[in-house]
């Protein structure tokens, strides 16, 4: 795709996976900077995707806000999910571990992805985004799996009840992303035939009018 | 337009987003596509005025690039005349909505 920045013009490629993941972490940095009103860093931020995008450093510095905006929208708009992948749906955020460290999220995928294809890390840098994510996907769901089939040939897996006298299976939790979604509470509708008639007294109420308060 | 006045450019994206942490507290609000351009100038003058003087001049000195003393000779309707030909031509309208689109809010 060409994109056309005042007097610039760069001829910009869908990202494979790492560059994606640049973009993704970009974004994510620029949306901190803006939240918390830091401008120099929303601005460093901004230049930094466009650089990890189009491969070009200075040249957007000095241009017209607009087309560096418009800029912006384009490559975010060329390099968009076209899919929503549930792995990407994390309703809780989780605690960073001990042993995390900034930039560690890029690694975790390539460990994930080379511990099962068996690929080095020049090639899953350069994999199609759709086919990584997917990919890594189906590795996790594997994994949980897998988890879970040996979880269940464990004792541990079943919790004595001395009341019933009954051993309870208990199923090993899965990550959110793998639960199913949250659905809205059903709305029940209640024939007015059976609701009740006349003046509704609130006990709450007459209890409040007929308990002092005490001074 | 007087003579002697400086001819305006784009800002870049720094400057820009500058110029909208200046001028977004005192931006009205409830804006429409029937407010006048006019009327959204002097609500924000207004604005500027009773909030802090100071960002209207740190406004003008941001668009035109000139620096105090070319400023001060200026009168103030030259002035007036430079702020608002520096709203229209950064496009002062769109660069809130996009600033705001990314999550940076002020006033």
């Amino acid at each position: 795709m060409e994109i056309h920045a005042g007097r610039l013009s760069v001829d910009v490629q869908k990202a494979k996976l790492h560059v994606w993941f640049q973009l993704e972490e970009l974004r994510g940095s620029i949306q901190t900077a803006a939240e918390s009103g830091e401008l120099d860093r929303l601005v460093e931020s901004i230049f930094a995707y466009l650089s990890a995008a189009s491969g070009i450093d200075k040249e957007f510095h000095d241009l017209p806000w607009r087309e560096v905006a418009l800029a912006v929208g384009q490559i975010s708009k060329l390099n968009e999910l076209k899919i929503k992948y549930p792995l990407f749906d994390a309703r809780d955020k989780e605690d960073a571990p001990p042993w995390d460290y900034v930039g560690r999220s890029w690694f975790v995928w390539v460990n994930i992805l080379a511990r099962a294809y068996g690929w080095n890390v020049e090639y899953i840098e350069n994999l199609e985004v759709e086919t990584g994510i997917a990919l890594l996907q189906e590795v996790l769901v594997d994994e949980q799996l897998n988890r879970e089939f040996q979880w269940g040939m464990s004792e541990n897996a079943f919790s004595y009840d001395p009341a019933s006298r009954a051993s309870k299976f208990v199923p090993l939790d899965r990550p959110n992303w793998m639960k199913p979604p949250f659905k809205p509470a059903k709305k029940i509708y209640i024939n007015t035939n059976i609701l009740p008639m006349g003046k509704v007294i609130s006990l709450d109420e007459q209890y409040a009018k007929t308990t002092p308060l005490v001074s | 337009m007087t003579n002697n006045t400086p001819k305006l450019h784009p800002l870049s994206l720094r400057k820009a987003v500058e110029l909208y942490r200046i001028l977004a507290p005192h931006l009205p609000q409830d804006l429409s596509e029937e407010t006048p351009a006019l009327s959204y100038v002097q609500q924000t003058i207004d604005s500027m005025k009773e909030k802090d003087k100071g960002a209207y001049l740190q406004a003008v000195l941001l668009m035109t690039n000139l620096d105090v003393t070319e400023l001060a000779e200026k009168d103030s309707m030259a002035i007036l005349e430079l702020f608002i030909e520096g709203l229209s031509v950064n496009e002062v309208a769109l660069l809130v909505t996009w600033c705001k689109g990314l999550g940076l809010n002020y006033g």
